[in-house]
């Protein structure tokens, strides 16, 4: 019994397994503006790509931004959708990454307003937008201060909370600066603001931050 | 500089964009004010705090679901691009998701364990009667039609069929394989 074809099979499979791969580095290691392009010129292969890049970035974006992981996901899908829907509508002149992160920004944006639609969720929203906004800007809270060190597991979980404690619009601005390091440029491009509205917003949100955690600190 | 000038100029302070002289006049009042000191230091603590907050993880389900939405996506668009075409509906919709499986089977199979299965050798028909007995014991399930016979013929050749995922068989033509032909006909 000949099993000749067999092998060559194998060997075709090897091949072009072997191409596959090498593709899937090549495109690792092209800019995001590359991989846009390959996508746009029906390289199936990369807008897998940019899934594989933003996926992780956008979750921990939305969900710091939300305060609800599993929304989260479903939202970082949708915005997965809305991309390669619109893909050919894109400013190659732009970033990408600035883009991607305005959609996502703009569909958690859309979450928080739906949710604020609930009375009491309204409230306590435009109240907590109006204690940051008018607090003067004091940081430390005199009333407690506590000698012993937390662990840095408590710790962490105390900051993530100050995180959920800002304001929406606080938030957004803080997140996309201190955990995704976005520049000011960029943070107003995704936020749609101005770079004073920018800077007024990430001061008061540190300011904020600060005064939630500083007891935590020694 | 004041504490309050402080605070309010930190954000540009801490992220470069002072001018010279702003900085001048913050590292100054830094030199003589405690406090300052701390709310520096503070906002300072949290940053590296956020930063090496475990980042959340995705669900396992969350390729396949994007996957399949994007799949619905593709289809639309073929249908919608083919005002004219009198092809049915369910090729072009079947093309669509063939040219989704392959695009995407790379991706996938870089986050999934690869299980290679060995080629099933088949090289004698199977014992008929066993199976006989097997279908006659539940008679309700098979319904009255007698069994139909195999073609003993079929199983002279010893055939190789190469089982394969199924975005490989698309890939590679012919789906099945017989070898082995010339040892015998
Ligand atoms: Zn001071």
């Amino acid at each position: 019994m000949a099993r000749g074809g067999g092998k060559e099979k194998l060997v075709a499979d090897r091949v072009s397994t072997g191409k596959a791969k090498a593709h899937r580095l090549q495109l690792g290691e092209a800019t995001d503006s590359e991989v846009v392009q390959a996508s746009l010129d029906g390289d199936s292969t990369a807008f897998g790509e940019l899934v594989r890049r933003y996926d992780q970035r956008l979750l921990n974006f939305v969900y710091r931004t939300i305060g609800d992981r599993e929304r989260g996901e479903d939202l970082v899908q949708e915005t997965f959708v809305r991309v390669y829907r619109h893909l050919h509508r894109f400013d190659q002149s732009k970033k990408f990454s600035t883009w991607i992160y305005t959609i996502a920004s703009n569909l958690a944006k859309n979450e928080l307003r739906n949710r604020s639609r609930n009375p009491l969720v309204l409230f306590q929203t435009l109240k907590k937008n109006w204690d940051a906004d008018h607090r003067p800007l004091e940081w430390e809270d005199t009333q407690y201060k506590p000698d012993d060190l937390f662990r840095k597991r408590h710790l962490r979980a105390q900051v993530e909370k100050a995180v959920s404690q800002l304001p929406e619009h606080h938030r957004v601005v803080f997140v996309l600066r201190e955990m995704e390091g976005k520049t000011y440029e960029e943070i107003a491009d995704i936020t749609n603001c101005n770079l004073g509205t920018v800077k007024s917003r990430l001061n008061r949100a540190r300011n904020n931050f600060a005064s939630i955690i500083a007891p935590m600190i020694d | 500089m004041d504490c309050s000038n402080f605070v309010i100029k930190y954000t540009d302070y801490k992220d470069g964009s002072a001018s010279a002289e702003v900085v001048g006049r913050m590292q100054e009042h830094l030199s003589v004010c405690e406090s300052c000191r701390r709310y520096e230091a503070v906002v300072e603590c949290g940053s590296s705090l956020l930063r090496s907050l475990p980042r959340p993880e995705l669900r396992e389900d969350f390729q396949p679901r994007l996957q399949h939405r994007l799949y619905n996506l593709q289809e639309k668009r073929f249908v919608s691009n083919l005002p004219t075409s009198r092809a049915p509906t369910f090729a072009v919709v079947g093309i669509a998701m063939l040219l989704t499986a392959v695009a995407w089977a790379p991706l996938l199979s870089s986050r999934m364990t690869a299980v290679e299965l060995e080629p099933i050798v088949v090289d004698q028909a199977p014992a008929l009667t066993t199976a006989r007995q097997v279908g006659s014991s539940s008679a309700e399930m098979v319904g009255d039609d007698p069994p139909e016979e195999l073609d003993s013929d079929l199983w002279h050749d010893a055939r190789v069929y190469d089982y394969s995922p199924l975005f490989r068989r698309y890939e590679n033509q012919p789906r099945n394989r017989p070898v082995g032909l010339e040892s015998g006909r």
